[in-house]
């Protein structure tokens, strides 16, 4: 690696994870984990109808129960929180504010209307089933196309007028003159289905007042536990220095738990008016029904090409439907980020890029691993169809257009600086592992045996972490990283950072990275996150993609600034200036002079008991905050091909084979690389062919359990070959985020894949999601569309 | 996704337990085998029974027998048992087939035979396989002992013929001889899955003419679904290509099944042609091996 960390081995290997042995022992805690004295149970009672004004609530019964302390109707909530408001000053932004609990309209299946705690969840359910409520049914609205079309409801009146919650439309460079030039006008459009984040470990938290002191303390399942301690204040009317937010082993999250929800505001307003402890655990039916899902947008390109495939310009149009709430982020920040990244690691001289986005009665639109990732979905389809059109190679088509080293540093049209992006390199190195002409045969002999066959590619860049550039064209903010690093008294290293790991490894990783810098052994160090008593405050938590680079930078530097005061004091202990100097497993050395030697536990010893006795002139101080600014920051880019079956009898797709090249810049733990290469992957791929988070005509929630809420399983799933470049760039962190591009890329060289198959059978490409047996049969031409 | 209160007993006896069902008393009682499906319908609360009375105490009904060419089946009897039972696989071979597309190997560990033929889903298997070989299902209660033909028994959408307060006792089939084979092929979203189509079909051959074939099929109706009139086809033929698509277009001219987000009617209809010419031909050429 370039640049310099001072590298003694761990970085770079495939180190045990940490987190394993509590994790696979059962020891973890997690929200359903959480005991307190006296702890309450709650359950939310939920719409039925999707869009409707409440007449009357009647919860009489419910309190009757037995073991039921405290029923909460909207009315009951209202008084005692503020309205939710993710309200920010965004020009045409319609972002309405909302009750934690409904009292007024509902506005999808699932919003809670009531809540009931008691003493056993058992008990809440029980209650929850005697409340009468009536509901008046209004119309809903289920699509963007029925939101915008005249005389649509408004689901929020004249709040989101037209129920446009935020349009907008940008130009870039000269697209007139772009259209004019073109030999070839092509056409791509794709409805992309909703689909959900899912993670192992719902929603939830547990909410502990105490009455005494005034304190409040959330233990809860969250990416982001300062962002949701600040959100939370206020609603719930608690003064923040009484407030704290901790979260421990977290069942994964994949972008959902990066918002406050209406839930946490009750949850947490319920412990405070009882005054005691409220646990609150999402089952898997609340979680599908009203968590919130992601993905779905309609987009249509139309590109103007030269007749050698050279891309001139490029128009799109997106609509994306926001279900009915808004949370953090604000929408637009989707809408910017697929305008921002779409142009890709392509050279596109102009750009006309418009979206609108559409409130529907549906549960909120939220970010899922990679939220922009329709953009590499169309871009990479759109590609193969110019190929087609200009009768040239999908590979070729990508050579005449991809921004190479070489080009770089140059900017995207989206006004965002590229440089060390390798994201051609990575497709280079993916043609010279796989045999065009070996998988047209295999192709042509299959079709004799009256077998299908598909391949295909697709490349892309990740805003991982991005830059500031980037950021600031997407509108949102690029904040560094702090970490607070602390040698303890026994020269071992506490390191406190505002990550929330949730799978993401962070706790092995940022280890390695200490263990390395300060010259500690990887087990004497321990990582301490969420919580916001002891963590430094970063609005981000753990999303983004950030950590590699950034938390990787925080811990780096402030390993380096500990190293030095230690060195420093060593230098007058053992007279030897610091640059002869070495730390190895805790102690500090003469280099070639082994004997001369000072454990840095009694250095640290030392500066926090008797700093006063220390070298004269030296730092004593033993505990470092570090910020890190990102040195820029950077992409991460793959270029992923795809291999698949297609069964004309069944619609089945097999996916035979599946190679990725993927480059995030120097591996800090090459397993862990995989790790979220591989569930990336799948998550894409289940994405693509059976997870759907669907809604009927009328506005209910048709896939209510894991019966028919697909997710991938194992067989479900290829082998996935990953081959790693590692580029190296003259930053100090050459580490780039690798756990969302899986899912962002696997989609598009999946649908490459589809409609390589359906084209040597003459058929039509794919312009719906997702891709079941009964659709493939459809687009095969072998049964009618219903 | 939690149970309501109810009552819960776990008797020894086959006599206990249908005291237990048929109390004066006893309410909404519900029996509980492998709990496979019961479990999730009581989270749920689709179910919301006041009395459960779990069986899997009562050994009497756990056991395999074939005894003057009739395979009897236990209700009890753990899925898996049976697909593993040498008896099973020569006795009744479309079972054994079958039994490995039931969910998962954990599922099959805990779900019976019996339980799976009392929940009557119409996309099961077992169902499916009792519609195709004419099983006898046997039930108890207070009344004592009656033997239900699987045509008379699965009467629609998770619905039986059994009563309230009886229990099925074990399964009844007659043992396939030399010159049958069996096959079943079903299409699921994944593996494991409940199948939106699904076919079991038993060819018995005289020489190289059908002397019998029975095709059931699962995930097109209310209930599994027998397909008389490709059965009739292909009586007393050769099988051959012309012959399979006769009998699947036979068959599929009778379906109408129902949409719903994991298939079409369209697509199911289309792929139960698909699975009955793939079914019979792999049963007829078993037949032919087992002569
Ligand atoms: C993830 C998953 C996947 C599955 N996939 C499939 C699949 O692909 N195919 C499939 O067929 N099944 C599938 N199942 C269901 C499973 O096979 C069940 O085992 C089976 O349906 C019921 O058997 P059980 O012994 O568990 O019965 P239980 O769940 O205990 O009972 C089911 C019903 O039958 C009644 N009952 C049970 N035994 C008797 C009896 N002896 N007399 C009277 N009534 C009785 C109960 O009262 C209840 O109403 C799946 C289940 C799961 C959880």
């Amino acid at each position: 690696m370039a640049g310099g960390s001072a590298i003694s081995g761990l970085v770079g290997a495939s180190v045990h994870r940490k987190e394993d042995r509590t994790i696979l022992t059962g020891t973890g805690r997690y929200i359903d984990d959480v005991q307190e004295r006296g702890m309450l149970h709650c359950h939310f009672l939920r719409s039925t109808v999707a869009h409707g004004r409440i007449v009357s609530i009647d919860a009489s019964a419910a309190r009757e129960v037995e073991g039921v302390v405290r029923v909460f109707t909207g009315a009951d909530m209202s008084a005692i929180t503020e309205d939710l408001s993710f309200a920010q000053p965004i020009p045409g932004l319609h972002s309405p504010s909302y009750p934690a609990i409904a009292h007024d309209v509902v506005r999808f299946v699932g919003e809670p209307v009531a809540m009931v705690v008691a003493e056993s969840r058992y008990i809440a359910e029980d209650a929850a089933g005697l409340i009468e409520i009536d509901i008046d049914p209004l119309e809903p609205v289920m699509s963007t196309t029925a939101g915008l079309a005249d005389g649509a409801p408004e689901i929020f009146g004249d709040v989101v007028p037209g129920n446009v919650v935020h349009t907008d439309e940008q130009l870039f460079g000269d697209i007139e003159a772009a259209f004019s030039q073109a030999d070839h006008i092509v056409e791509q459009s794709l409805d992309q289905h909703r689909w959900a984040c899912n993670p192992m470990e719902t929603r939830g938290g547990v909410a502990t007042y105490e009455t005494g002191s005034g304190q409040l303390t959330y233990e809860a399942s969250t990416q982001t536990t300062h962002t949701l301690r600040f959100l939370l204040a206020g609603w719930i009317r608690q003064p923040i220095h009484q407030f704290r937010v901790t979260a421990n082993n977290i069942g994964g999250g994949f972008g959902l738990k990066f918002s406050a929800y209406r839930e946490d505001v009750a949850v947490c307003a319920a412990a405070k008016a009882i005054g005691g402890s409220v646990k609150w655990v999402e089952d898997r039916n609340e979680h599908l029904v009203a968590a919130g899902a992601a993905r779905e947008e309609q987009l249509t390109l139309t590109a103007a090409v030269k007749a050698d495939g050279t891309l001139l310009g490029l128009r799109v149009t997106m609509k994306l439907d926001a279900g009915a709430y808004p949370i953090n982020p604000p929408s637009t920040v989707y809408a910017g980020l697929v305008r921002t990244t779409l142009p890709g690691p392509y050279k596109l001289p102009a750009y006309h890029f418009q979206h609108h986005i559409v409130a529907t009665n549906k549960a909120s639109y939220i970010s899922l691993r990679g939220p922009w990732a329709v953009e590499t979905l169309v871009r990479e389809r759109l590609m193969d169809k110019i190929a087609e059109t200009c009768g040239i190679s999908p590979v070729e088509v990508r050579n005449r257009n991809l921004i190479t080293l070489d080009d770089q540093p140059t900017k995207m049209i989206t006004n965002v600086t590229l440089e060390n992006v390798t994201a051609a390199e990575t497709f280079q190195k993916l043609v010279e592992m796989v045999d065009l002409d070996e998988i047209k045969r295999e192709q042509e002999d299959a079709r004799r045996e009256g077998r299908l066959l598909g391949f295909g590619v697709g490349t892309f860049i990740e805003p991982a972490p991005g830059t500031q550039e980037f950021w600031a064209a997407v509108g949102f903010p690029f904040g560094s990283e702090p970490c607070r690093i602390r040698i303890e008294i026994d020269g071992k290293v506490t390191a406190f950072t505002p990550q929330t790991p949730h799978g993401q490894s962070h706790e092995t990783t940022l280890s390695q990275l200490i263990a390395d810098e300060l010259g500690v052994g990887f087990d004497d160090i321990r990582i301490v996150y969420g919580d916001t008593d002891a963590t430094p405050f970063s609005m981000l938590g753990t999303g983004g993609s950030r950590a590699a680079t950034m938390a990787s930078g925080a811990v780096v530097y402030g390993s380096r600034e500990l190293r030095k005061r230690v060195l420093e004091i060593a230098s007058h202990i053992l007279e030897a200036s610091v640059e002869d100097l070495q730390i190895a497993d805790g102690v500090v050395s003469v280099k070639g002079a082994p004997g001369a030697s000072v454990p840095m536990a009694q250095i640290a010893m030392g500066c926090w008991l008797a700093p006063e006795q220390m070298p004269p002139g030296t730092n004593t101080e033993m505990e470092f905050v570090a910020n890190y600014d990102g040195e820029g920051g950077g992409f991460s880019q793959a270029s992923h091909a795809c291999w698949i079956e297609v069964d004309q009898d069944t619609g089945k797709i097999a996916i035979k084979r599946f190679l990725v090249v993927e480059d995030c810049g120097k591996m800090i733990n090459p397993a862990v690389v995989e790790g979220q290469v591989i569930g990336g992957i799948a998550m894409g791929v289940g994405g693509m062919l059976l997870e759907h988070s669907a809604y009927s005509d009328d506005g209910q929630y048709l896939t209510a359990t894991f019966m028919d809420y697909l997710m991938p399983s194992a067989p479900e799933l290829p082998e996935i070959e990953i081959e790693h470049l590692e580029f190296e760039s003259d930053k100090v962190v050459g580490s780039r985020g690798v756990g969302e591009g899986g899912t962002v890329l696997a989609p598009a060289a999946l649908l490459n894949a589809i409609d390589d198959a359906l084209a040597q059978v003459g058929r039509p490409r794919v312009t719906e999601t997702p891709i079941t047996p009964t659709r493939m049969l459809e687009l095969l031409g072998v049964i009618e569309k219903e | 996704m939690k149970p309501p209160v109810f009552e819960y007993v776990s008797p020894a006896t086959l006599d206990d337990a249908i005291a237990a069902l048929s109390a004066p008393d006893a309410g909404d009682v519900k029996v509980l085998a492998g709990g496979q499906s019961f479990v999730p319908l009581l989270s749920l609360r689709l179910a919301q029974p006041s009395l459960v009375v779990d069986i899997n105490r009562i050994d009497e009904l756990a056991s395999i027998t074939e005894e003057a060419g009739v395979l009897t089946i236990g209700s009890l009897v753990r899925q898996r048992q049976a697909e593993h039972s040498d008896v099973v696989k020569k006795a009744c071979p479309l079972m054994a087939e079958a039994l490995p597309f039931i969910g998962h190997t954990a599922i099959r560990n805990r779900g019976t035979i019996g339980g799976s033929i009392a929940h009557a889903d119409p996309a099961a298997e077992l169902p499916t396989v009792a519609a195709c070989l004419d099983a006898e299902l046997v039930a108890r209660g207070p009344g004592g002992e009656r033997t239900i033909p699987a045509a008379e028994f699965f009467t629609g959408f998770f619905t039986t013929a059994l009563a309230e307060d009886e229990i099925l006792t074990a399964v009844r089939v007659r043992s396939a001889g030399p010159g049958t084979g069996a096959a079943y092929e079903e299409v699921a979203r994944r593996h494991g899955d409940f199948a939106m189509v699904g076919v079991g079909a038993q060819v018995r051959l005289d020489g190289d003419v059908v002397a019998e074939a029975r095709i059931a099929l699962s995930g097109v109706d209310i209930a599994p679904v027998r397909a008389s009139r490709a059965e009739a086809a292909l009586a007393g033929r050769t099988v051959d290509d012309s012959i399979l698509e006769e009998a699947a277009q036979a068959a599929v001219a009778d379906l109408s099944p129902s949409s719903d987000l994991h298939g079409s009617a369209a697509y199911r209809k289309h792929v139960a042609g698909v699975l009955i010419r793939k079914t019979v031909a792999t049963a007829a050429a078993r037949a032919r091996e087992n002569r």
